[in-house]
């Protein structure tokens, strides 16, 4: 009996693989920094979740939230982390932008952040927003502290330095921790080991440093644009985006209302000034940029974190940096914006010889001072060989 | 009862003088390497090589000087009764040293700038600043040079261990040639410092050897590139720096090579005036003598390598030349085991 031949069909085939096993190819998990939750695993072929759907199911919350009573208030923060999560697990890469639109919506509603200010669980939201807001992570926890929420959080502010030492502000890692102490964060315990822990690191770059000057090289060598190094603790390194955080191509432009929000005063009340600017609702300019930061040119951006000197802080390190200038520098492709002024340079290195020694070697130098050398002309003095003729 | 009375112990001196005229500029000093030989041969600006007898405690005469007329580049011991050096006026000559005659071998069309000798075959080795490299034969006379290669830019070093010749040129390129067959180099590469060579020097096994640059820099190069391991031991260090009042690294060039010829190690002379030995196997620096008046023009270790002559001459290298001008000397200093011996 002839075997029958094989002809293709659209029909699903009789695989040996079960649908529980989608989960054992470990290129389909996609890590967060959090984990995942198992059942975000399982495979669902009929769901395709795409921006769209993102925003309507947060409109779809954000109304239902509106219509629940009294009674069931403290739910709604956490169906708004669960809505987080959710979008974490659906739209994990590429979508930044997207994801830092509604999380501004989030916090932009009527009361949201005056109702959970002391709500430890807004820590995540402050979190979300300052890992996607495009480098601006200093200016979204300044901006959390402007509006009183978790003023008194340690956590938070132990957050907020790393990401700010992150950046490479070393200093300014500092001054968070002290604003840490003077706002009375508690526990405090969590600002001394955070201050510790700062304090190290610094001691190890240092050495590192240290140990690295013997092999430097005389003259500069070219490195990678993402490699260069700061100037100074006031200046964050350049920050490049990856292809796959470009790859969002919305064109709406981001507008919210803020004509309800109220103004508050600055975070302490009794005379003292802040160690650094705080920004408050009086700087509607700056809400606007922190808005609107994914709307900067996307390739390469750097800017200058507020300088402020206040010696009435006790123990704080104030720098006297010189004047910085920042221009952008124009080009075909992208901009750039670049640093300009002399900072705290190295001893420099130079030849002790004559520059016409680059050239010419030491004898032929000498040689071209003939017949008016000095040798020579001690020698011809000692002679006064009359017969020869120089 | 007797009484004993302590000893005192006097530390003797290790740094003796030669008598050397101080206001001549010394371009070179070389000791004999005939085994048992105690000679020393020196050449200067004012157009005289002088040989002297260096005794084991001090005892230093001048043997005998030959004048030549003008400036004197260069100068080398060829077998064990002849010297001969060259200069700015082109020529080569050589000179006996028991009867005191002198002859001409030839000329190069510019400047002699280094010389060298082949105790193997007998054969001299000069280079010149008209970039080429004779072969003369120290024991007939008047036939010229025997043969000549030019490389590709005015000789500034040089240096000839067994039948290899090592030339550094002032594009700084480093040639390596055998005496037997000239016409074609051995190796050409280029200087691994990225300033004018100064000084290009065998290592005494002939495996590798050391190139010095006016940027204070000395690098270790091997003569056999195959391979990814001989790539790997090449290195360069920095030397001769000092810091300035305001903080600035002054950098002085490193101007003589000399190999201690039993036990490898080396010692650099740099326009700072300091004499450092290096142990080249463990990268690490054995010595550093003191300070000497003015720059390091030459050094040259005897053939046991216990005695280093140190010729110290200004060589006009500062912007503004000092007032007075310092004074030339040539000092022999005894070499102790632990102060040679790589650790």
């Amino acid at each position: 009996m002839a075997e029958e031949p094989y002809v293709f069909t659209l029909k699903k085939r009789n695989n040996d693989d079960a649908e529980d096993d989608w989960d054992r190819y470990s290129e389909n998990v996609r890590p967060t920094r959090r984990g995942r939750k198992i059942d975000a695993l399982k495979r669902n072929v009929e769901e395709v979740v795409t921006e769209e759907t993102a925003r309507l199911k947060l409109d779809q919350l954000l109304e239902e939230l509106q219509n629940l009573e009294c009674s069931e208030e403290s739910e709604e923060l956490q169906k708004i982390l669960d809505f987080c999560s959710w979008f974490e697990e659906k739209l994990a890469i590429g979508f930044h932008k997207v994801y830092y639109e509604l999380l501004w919506k989030i916090i932009s509603r009527h009361g949201f952040l005056e109702k959970y200010k002391e709500d430890e669980r807004m820590l995540k939201i402050w979190e979300k927003m300052a890992d996607n807001s495009a480098g601006h992570a200093h200016d979204i926890y300044q901006f959390a502290i402007s509006r009183k929420s978790l003023v008194k959080c340690a956590a938070l502010y132990a957050r907020w330095s790393q990401s700010v030492e992150l950046a490479g502000a070393y200093v300014e890692a500092r001054r968070v921790l002290i604003l840490a102490r003077t706002n009375c964060a508690v526990p405090i315990q969590i600002v001394n080991d955070a201050e510790d822990a700062l304090e190290m690191r610094e001691m190890r770059r240092h050495l590192q440093e240290r140990d690295s000057d013997d092999d430097e090289e005389e003259e500069e060598t070219r490195k990678a644009f993402t490699n260069l190094p700061v100037i100074g603790d006031n200046h964050t390194v350049p920050i490049v985006r990856l292809p796959s955080m470009c790859s969002d191509t919305t064109k709406k432009a981001m507008k919210f209302d803020t004509g309800n929000v109220e103004r508050v005063n600055p975070v302490c009340k009794d005379n003292q000034m802040q160690p650094f600017e705080v920004l408050s609702y009086t700087d509607a300019d700056d809400v606007e940029y922190l808005r609107n930061v994914h709307e900067l040119h996307a390739h390469i951006e750097r800017y200058a974190i507020k300088e402020t000197t206040n010696p009435s802080i006790t123990g704080s390190s104030t720098s006297e940096a010189a004047a910085v200038t920042i221009y952008p520098v124009s080009s075909s492709e992208f901009e750039v914006w670049t640093v300009e002024g002399s900072g705290p340079t190295k001893a420099k290195a130079r030849m002790a010889i004559k520059r016409v020694f680059k050239d010419l070697s030491f004898e032929e130098y000498a040689a071209s001072l003939l017949p008016n050398h000095p040798s020579m002309v001690r020698a011809t003095a000692k002679k006064l060989d009359f017969d020869e003729t120089l | 009862m007797s009484t004993y009375q302590a000893a005192t112990i006097v530390a003797a001196p290790n740094e003796f003088r030669v008598p050397f005229p101080p206001f001549v500029q010394i371009s070179k000093v070389q000791f004999q390497r005939e085994a048992g030989s105690r000679l020393l041969a020196a050449s200067g600006w004012d157009g005289t090589c002088r040989v002297y007898e260096v005794g084991k405690l001090g005892d230093i005469s001048e043997k005998l000087v030959f004048t030549h007329g003008k400036p004197l580049l260069t100068c080398t011991f060829a077998g064990y009764n002849k010297v001969a050096f060259g200069g700015v006026d082109h020529n080569v000559k050589l000179a006996d040293i028991e009867t005191g005659n002198g002859t001409q071998l030839g000329s190069h069309a510019l400047a002699v700038r280094c010389m060298e000798f082949n105790p193997m075959s007998s054969l001299i080795v000069s280079g010149g600043w008209d970039s080429s490299v004779k072969l003369w034969d120290a024991r007939s006379y008047g036939n010229g040079a025997i043969e000549s290669v030019n490389v590709s830019s005015s000789v500034y070093a040089m240096d000839v261990l067994k039948h290899t010749i090592l030339v550094g040129t002032k594009d700084r390129k480093i040639f390596m040639y055998d005496s037997r067959k000239l016409r074609e180099p051995l190796q050409v590469r280029d200087s691994p410092l990225k300033y004018q060579t100064r000084a290009v020097q065998f290592f005494p096994t002939g495996e590798a050897f050391v190139v010095s640059s006016i940027e204070g820099r000395v690098a270790v190069e091997y003569v056999d590139q195959s391979g990814e391991e001989m790539m790997k031991r090449k290195y360069a260090f920095k030397c001769h720096r000092e810091k300035d009042t305001d903080g600035t690294e002054l950098i002085h060039p490193v101007h003589t090579v000399a190999f201690h010829p039993k036990y490898g190690t080396f010692a650099t002379g740099g326009a700072d005036g300091i004499v450092n030995i290096w142990d080249p196997f463990n990268r690490k620096r054995i010595i550093q003598l003191h300070k000497f008046e003015t720059s390091i023009s030459s050094l040259s270790f005897n053939e046991d390598g216990s005695q280093l002559a140190i010729a110290t001459s200004y060589q006009y290298e500062k912007e503004i030349d000092p007032s007075p001008l310092p004074n030339n000397s040539i000092t022999i200093r005894h070499i102790t085991d632990p102060e040679s011996r790589p650790k």
